[in-house]
């Protein structure tokens, strides 16, 4: 189905070109088939009349006239009484014809020796001026002149009235000449706009090949449009075969390179058997050589056809391999509508098939260039696209990296500092073990009764030992809240409890210990955690003070609603102290820092 | 018969280290090989005889206790070393556990808590605080270097049972407390922290040994 569909597409290309074509052909009102013909080269002028014979019209010369370079024919019509202005209409002619009424001239195509005017794709149309005409039957002379030997044509030709021929005319002049000087005008607008995007981008090198094959055709459609050539036939002939078979070779190129076949070999090869080609057939067109004609025609045009087969096999592989990519199946069907047109034209060029007809190929570049046209600037544009994407990719990539550059920055400050601040305060403590610690405990020593000093009353030692422990006790608490904590006040407590622990034993005073992990609390500074661990030491320490024993329950924990966090010492029944702070996650919330604390102390805080 | 263990005592400050030999004197059990002010002091008495217990403050005049902590374990020496200090701050203790120290006691504790602590060391247990065990789960928590190409000695992790103990002990719980919440004794949880003590020290060798083969200071044979 989808096969049908593809040759149903490039069939749906030719619709319009097969109207055209019917269009042409279709014959004119008064068309005469029945006519007669000399070879003789002036048959005014000679009385050898005898040499007329009947000929059915279209005549090819190809078959009728091998050899033969100028051909007369006649036949006659009747002028009817009427007013209206007669007219004779040759729709097709090869090359060149001079038109006689009652064997006086009423016009020709141009020029009629070499290099002859070229009329194969031009319409004529001659009014007869009233003049020339007798009442009754007249004569109608056309003497039709080859660009080369054997090459002549004449089609039907049609003598009526002026009003009704007219219209004939124009229309086929439109068809042959305005529409495809059109086409060829188009291709090379987009021929110029595809060699600039190649000028601008030499790595897509399709762009190129698809302008230089554009030209290429244009070039070998001038033989076509162009009337008065500035140049030999022969030379004509030459440059118009060389343009076709450089079609085909750029075609090639364009069509391997765009599917992705990189070959610069192959390319380089075809390369030279264009050139040498080229040259071959301009020595043997300089040289007058009789193989000209057959090799420019029949073998060069049929590589050049055998050069499009191949592409459309490129591109045919190329689509089984990849059956959705859309531009390859547009360029199938592409590939597919110009061989076709191609063949047909090829058909006639050999003579396999009857002269006088459209010129299909030029009307199908229209197909072809819209449709490579489309699929260039498709790619273009997705080329753009992402190089626009990749910009914004690369953008962003950039913008990351600067942020995470920023980031480890910050990460290295943050760690450079936190390395500092643990130096120092290694150092503070070393230098606090060292000294004023260990001048405490020479104190403390230097007070016990058995240092010796009996100068001391048992209650002044007892004060000065409370003292110093209690010294000792608040560097120790000032020591445990430097450490980093991270937020967590729960290894401070234990810390805290760890110190007291044997003071606590030895007061047979029994601890509950029923604490439970807290969630990261906010703004939990040294300062705050000293404030804090001095609150509940001091809960501790007025239990000890008592000295009744019993039991103390710690508990930490966090309140109903869990905004805040708890921590509380119990001294038998009564809350000794509870202390209240915030979590880091509703630190926002403008929570103080450890709340509770103006009211801590011994008489309690009770929930 | 009592079995007696010998005990050196380096501690700079006269009133604490006079204060510290008449405590330890006055156990049956323990005898004092010697009382050392410094560093050079020290090593002479080491030089002559390896005590059972090496009581030793980090500060000294002429060094670091814990070099010396160092000399007599890298001796191969049955010496279980302690550190005496005001504080037992984490800086101060890991430095000499990651030498090889067993444990530590504070300079201002209770004699019985000073001679418990001794004793407690030379029945394979070992002291710990909140914040030392908070060091050390934070220094086991990242890959050990392992020695290069199999030689070496293997660089311990903690166990399931080890980690517990210290998740505990940073949380505040006494060494009673800790048992009782496992099911096992208070001893066998200082048997496990002298455990990671020993582990400590073997990873701290590795780690040194690992930065010097990244500095290039040792070549890997």
């Amino acid at each position: 189905v989808r096969w049908l569909t593809l040759f149903a597409a490039a069939a749906a290309t030719w619709l319009p070109i097969v109207g055209l074509a019917r269009l042409v052909a279709q014959e004119a009102p008064g068309a005469v088939h029945q006519a007669e013909r000399t070879t003789v080269a002036d048959p005014r002028a000679s009385a050898a009349a005898a040499s007329w014979r009947a000929v059915t019209l279209p005549d090819d010369w190809r078959e009728t006239a091998p050899g033969v370079g100028e051909v007369w024919y006649r036949l006659p019509f009747s002028a009817g009484a009427s007013e209206e202005r007669l007219a004779v209409y040759l729709p097709a002619v090869a090359m060149n014809a001079a038109v006689y009424v009652n064997g006086r001239l009423i016009g020709t195509g141009g020029r009629m020796t070499e290099p002859v005017a070229r009329n194969a794709n031009r319409p004529l149309l001659f009014p007869i001026p009233a003049r020339a005409l007798t009442a009754g039957t007249n004569e109608l002379r056309v003497r039709v002149v080859a660009d080369r030997t054997g090459n002549g044509f004449m089609a039907a030709p049609a003598v009526g009235a002026l009003d009704v021929l007219e219209p004939v005319e124009r229309r086929a002049t439109f068809v042959r000449r305005t529409l495809l000087w059109s086409v060829m005008v188009f291709r090379l607008v987009v021929a110029l706009f595809t060699a600039t995007i190649f000028a601008l981008w030499r790595r897509e090198r399709y762009y190129g090949w698809f302008a230089l094959s554009a030209v290429a055709w244009v070039l070998a459609e001038l033989n076509l449009v162009v009337v008065d050539i500035p140049v030999s036939v022969i030379a004509w002939t030459w440059g118009t075969a060389v343009a076709i078979g450089w079609w085909g070779i750029f075609a090639v190129c364009l069509v391997s390179s765009f599917i992705g076949l990189v070959r610069p070999r192959a390319e380089r090869a075809l390369m030279c058997a264009g050139v040498v080609g080229s040259v071959a057939l301009a020595i043997l067109a300089a040289s007058g050589s009789a193989l000209f004609d057959p090799l420019a025609v029949n073998l060069w045009l049929t590589v050049a056809f055998g050069a499009s087969c191949y592409l459309f096999r490129g591109v045919l592989t190329r689509l089984r391999d990849h059956p959705d990519a859309i531009e390859v199946n547009v360029v199938f069907v592409v590939a597919l509508s110009v061989v076709g047109l191609v063949l047909w034209d090829l058909l006639m060029q050999l003579g396999l098939r009857p002269r006088g007809g459209l010129t299909v190929p030029p009307y199908g570049a229209f197909v072809a260039v819209v449709g490579m046209g489309w699929v260039l600037l498709r790619r273009f544009v997705s080329a753009l696209r992402e190089a626009r994407a990749l910009a914004a990719t690369l953008e962003e990539r950039v913008r990351d990296e600067t942020a995470e550059v920023e980031a480890s920055y910050r990460r290295i400050l943050g760690t450079e500092r936190a390395r500092v601040l643990s130096e120092e305060r290694e150092r503070i403590l070393r230098d606090m073990d060292e000294g004023l610690g260990s001048q405490l405990v020479s104190t403390l020593v230097l007070t016990e009764p058995a240092a010796g000093i009996e100068a001391l009353r048992p209650a002044e030692r007892a004060e000065i030992q409370a003292s110093v422990r209690a010294a000792l006790d608040d560097l120790r608490l000032v020591i445990d809240s430097l450490d980093p904590i991270d937020g967590e006040l729960l290894p401070a407590l234990a810390m805290l409890r760890s110190r007291l622990q044997p003071r606590l034993d030895a007061a047979g005073v029994a601890v509950e210990w029923r604490v439970e992990d807290l969630p990261p609390l906010a703004d939990l500074t040294p300062h705050a955690v000293l404030r804090t661990l001095r609150v509940v030491q001091r809960a501790f320490t007025d239990v000890l003070a008592r000295g009744r024993g019993g039991v103390v329950r710690v508990r930490t924990g966090t309140d109903a609603g869990a905004r805040a966090a708890f921590v509380e010492v119990v001294d038998g029944a009564a809350a000794v102290v509870r202390l209240v702070l915030p979590l880091a996650e509703y630190a926002d919330a403008g929570a103080s820092h450890v709340r509770g604390i103006a009211a801590g102390g011994a008489g309690g805080v009770g929930p | 018969v009592t079995v007696t263990h010998s005990v050196l005592l380096v501690e700079d400050d006269a009133a604490t280290r006079t204060r510290l030999a008449r405590v330890i004197e006055r156990e049956t059990d323990l005898r004092l090989l010697g009382a050392a002010a410094s560093c050079r002091e020290a090593r002479a008495q080491l030089a002559e005889t390896l005590p059972d217990v090496l009581l030793v403050d980090l500060g000294l005049p002429d060094g670091s206790g814990v070099e010396l902590v160092r000399e007599v374990k890298a001796r191969g020496a049955a010496t279980e070393a302690m550190v005496i200090t005001v504080f037992g701050d984490e800086q101060h203790v890991v430095a000499a556990l990651e030498a090889g120290a067993a444990g530590y006691v504070l300079k201002d504790g209770a004699d019985a808590y000073i001679i418990e602590s001794i004793h407690a060391l030379l029945n394979g247990g070992s002291p710990i605080s909140p914040a030392i065990a908070r060091h050390l789960l934070r220094r086991f928590r990242g890959p050990a270097p392992q020695p290069a190409s199999g030689g070496g000695e293997e660089v311990p992790g903690l166990t399931e049972r080890e980690h517990q103990v210290l998740e505990l002990l940073v949380k505040g719980f006494t060494f009673q407390e800790i048992g009782e919440l496992l099911g096992i004794s208070a001893h066998t949880v200082t048997t496990h922290v002298k455990h990671i003590y020993g582990k400590l020290e073997v990873r701290s060798r590795a780690e040194a040994v690992y930065e010097a083969l990244q500095l290039g200071i040792v070549k890997s044979s």
